[in-house]
């Protein structure tokens, strides 16, 4: 059984998505529509990554359609990952660089919100 | 030390044997006592190694996944063997790093990974078989 749960709030003028356990390939497999679903109706979205601890290649997959949704409609999407071995694994795969990673809940919110 | 120093597991080609993989590398970490960033490589790497055979690997007419872990004088050595197509990981391009989201592929994520977090990759193509051998220095990532 895999076990990742994700959790949906609003906070303020934006989404947090919540992620909790392992992003693995069976994690990803299982959140992945509900995840691309929200990717498209929402604008302006956190995705928190704090209590993930574990993340693969097909979890980053999931993040980066999703961040490519929220691009391709206007909207933004950032992470919300603290300094770790889930943050190693985004900053060498190169996820990085292309979806904004941060500390706080406070800087992830204010990146995205207009 | 490892009260059986080689531990050897077996899996079918489906995408749901992935958990039962992630609990076998888990008790035996508990066994031996793994610091937990050798821990988190090693789940990793044989999580990439396995879902690729999985997904990319042809179920058609092979056999199952073997996966062997054992304590080397290098370190943590796991070996994952197949008779799937002949994939050699080793020998894929090094990758790009995309510079935007439009560029962003995934495909070559897992083995980008493996080569980063593994301390060493090798691979064999023997008898039919691929076997894919990565190494975990207790020194690499500590």
């Amino acid at each position: 059984m895999a076990s990742l749960d994700m959790a949906v709030e609003e906070v303020g003028s934006g989404t947090k998505v919540v992620l909790r356990g392992r992003f693995d390939t069976t994690g990803a497999i299982l959140i992945e529509m509900p995840f691309n679903a929200i990717t498209r109706e929402k604008p302006a979205i956190v995705v928190d990554l704090s209590a993930v601890n574990f993340l693969s290649s097909y979890g980053i997959r999931v993040l980066l359609v999703g961040a490519k949704t929220v691009k391709n409609k206007g909207g933004k999407l950032a992470i919300l990952c603290p300094e770790g071995n889930v943050a190693k694994v985004l900053e060498v795969a190169g996820a990085s660089t292309l979806i904004p990673v941060f500390p706080t809940e406070d800087a992830a919110l204010a990146a995205v919100v207009p | 030390m490892i009260p059986h120093p080689r531990e050897r597991l077996t899996l079918k080609r489906e995408l749901a044997e992935l958990d039962r993989l992630t609990a076998w590398v888990k008790t035996i970490e508990q066994q031996i006592g793994v610091a937990p960033a050798i821990a988190f490589a090693l789940e990793l790497c044989l999580e990439e190694a396995v879902a690729n055979i999985i997904m990319y690997g042809d179920a058609g007419d092979h056999g199952d996944i073997a996966v062997t872990l054992e304590q080397a004088p290098s370190g943590l050595m796991a070996r994952i063997e197949d008779d799937g197509w002949q994939f050699d990981p080793t020998s894929a391009a090094q990758r790009v790093p995309p510079q935007s989201l439009d560029d962003a592929k995934v495909g070559e994520v897992g083995i980008h990974l493996m080569r980063t977090f593994a301390t060493d990759m090798r691979y064999e193509r023997k008898s039919g078989y691929n076997t894919l051998t990565l190494t975990f220095a207790a020194a690499a990532g500590a």
